[in-house]
């Protein structure tokens, strides 16, 4: 016999449940804005040591130089309270404004057993 | 090894997407959909040929020992595309062996019944739920508890991570298991999910975290969301993209089992062989030997050879390849803009028209270093490509 004796998924219907109802949410992305919240390249940022630049968090289709409605945003120098993310993915996608944080805003799932 | 129609069971969409195949439909540029799980038709193959294939695919595991050794020695790392700031832990992991889990060759398997290879896939293989689980599950349910299938692969799974995780070799309080969430049909995300269920099998806790979020603290390390400190990351995202995004640095730079270090599987040095780089360089090493394709670095190929597939060093599901006979090009992958590192030619095999039209590749598993079962992807051109569907098997008795 050249077959396991059990396949046993307890994980698996979970997730696919999880995956198919959608209840990732909505997928929230890192901006980087200046200080009149307008949206700049991701590099101002990554840099920094430009306290004038900040991390604005909030969902994604925002484009270079529309402005970010009023919310949380993170000084791009403040490394204690923000590890630098988003560094991986990039090639799984195209464009360069803004990144996807891998937090979604309203629930989700950060599955796991 | 034969082709039979079958009664698809009833209700098979709800029963394959319980089963985590959530991703079984794929659409076309036209808008259409077809199904990539197609239990209308099985293959059988003979209990000898599934030894045959076994025999073959330890065979090509020690030679591509001895390909690695040759690439490191004659240092072919630009031929291949692989940069240059990857090597030193590419080298060093080769030695070092951190832990590896999988991969899966791709078999031509044309009416000769000769295996001949078409390429491996070492770093970050897909097809493993369906293989696993899913045509696991057909078999039992179409025929009956007897039934034999070549298919060890979710003991093999769970075994090995239990015996690593009993070595020691598994730093940290938890596996992170990364996903990349611009994959949008599931594959990535349930593939991700299967992994995290067999390290649950082998009473390791997991945490299932897209590579977008990962984050790295200066002075600490990677991160996941909560903080936590990822010792231990199984990814299912090609070291070649690692490698050239922003964290690539801080990736070859906090490898290992130390503190603020990560355990990275599949390891780096499976660059080596998931790149189509080593089928020249296994040619090269062993050209009598028939299970190996003739196959070149592009440029370096014989006038003579007028019937290739040229394939992208680095593509994935036939992407940017072309299958040329006589001279003519008769078929294109998709165009996902693979190829820019090179390409590598291999002479054509026919993979047999086993009815209907269908073509069959056969993808055979191994865990660690050992076969671990069957799973079949056919198409109905001569390319496999992201639009072949996955047929189920048994071993006939």
């Amino acid at each position: 016999m050249k077959r396991s004796k059990s396949v046993n998924l307890v994980v698996v219907p979970l997730l696919a449940a999880a995956f198919l109802s959608g209840c990732g949410g909505e997928k929230e992305t890192a901006y980087c804005v200046d200080k009149n919240n307008q949206v700049t390249d991701n590099e101002n940022c990554d840099r920094g040591n430009n306290s004038s630049f900040f991390w604005f968090f909030g969902a994604a289709g925002l484009g270079r130089g529309s402005f970010a409605p009023a919310g949380d945003r993170i000084n791009s120098t403040d490394k204690a309270a923000l590890a630098k993310r988003g560094g991986f993915g990039s090639s799984a996608r195209s464009g360069g404004i803004g990144r996807p944080t891998g937090k979604t805003i309203g629930g989700g799932f950060s599955g796991g057993s | 090894m034969d082709r039979h129609d079958s009664e698809p069971r009833q209700g098979w969409p709800a029963i394959i997407e319980e089963q985590g195949l959530i991703y079984w439909k794929t659409p076309l540029p036209d808008g259409e959909e077809i199904s990539y799980w197609h239990e209308g038709a099985y293959y059988s193959l003979t209990s000898e040929e599934v030894y045959d294939i076994e025999a073959v695919a330890r065979l090509m595991l020690e030679m591509l020992v001895e390909a690695g050794d040759y690439i490191i020695e004659e240092n072919l790392f630009s031929q291949m595309g692989i940069p240059g700031w990857a090597v030193p832990r590419i080298k060093e992991t080769w030695e070092s062996e951190p832990p590896m889990i999988y991969g899966r060759f791709d078999f031509a398997y044309g009416h000769d019944s000769v295996p001949r290879l078409l390429e491996y896939n070492a770093d970050t293989p897909t097809g493993l739920l369906e293989s696993a689980a899913v045509q696991w599950y057909w078999a039992k349910d179409v025929f009956g508890e007897g039934v034999d299938q070549w298919n060890l692969l979710h003991e093999m799974l769970v075994g090995r991570w239990r015996e690593l995780a009993q070595d020691g070799r598994l730093p940290g309080e938890r596996l992170h298991m990364l996903h990349t969430s611009a994959e949008q049909s599931g594959e990535d995300f349930m593939t991700i999910g299967y992994m995290a269920e067999v390290a649950r099998a082998a009473n390791l806790m997991s945490e299932i975290v897209a590579i977008e979020s990962l984050g790295y603290v200066e002075g600490e390390g990677f991160v996941d969301l909560a903080g936590h400190p990822v010792r231990t990351a199984f990814k299912l995202y090609p070291w070649e993209w690692m490698m050239r995004e922003d964290f690539g640095t801080q990736a070859l730079e906090h490898m290992g089992d130390g503190p603020g270090q990560t355990i990275w599987v599949e390891p780096i040095w499976k660059m080596l062989w998931s790149n189509k780089g080593i089928l020249p360089v296994l040619h090269r090493l062993f050209p009598e030997n028939p299970h190996i394709l003739p196959a070149y670095f592009d440029g370096e190929q014989p006038k003579s050879l007028t019937s290739f597939v040229r394939k992208p060093l680095l593509a994935r599901e036939g992407a940017n390849a072309t299958a040329v006979i006589d001279g003519k090009v008769v078929e294109e992958g998709p165009d996902q803009d693979y190829g820019e590192e090179g390409f590598v030619v291999q002479a054509y095999t026919d993979l047999g028209d086993y009815g209907a039209g269908a073509r069959p590749v056969l993808g055979v598993w191994t865990v660690d270093v050992e076969p671990a079962g069957l799973g079949i992807r056919e198409s109905d051109g001569l390319l496999t490509t992201n639009t072949s569907r996955f047929v189920p098997h048994v071993i006939a008795s």
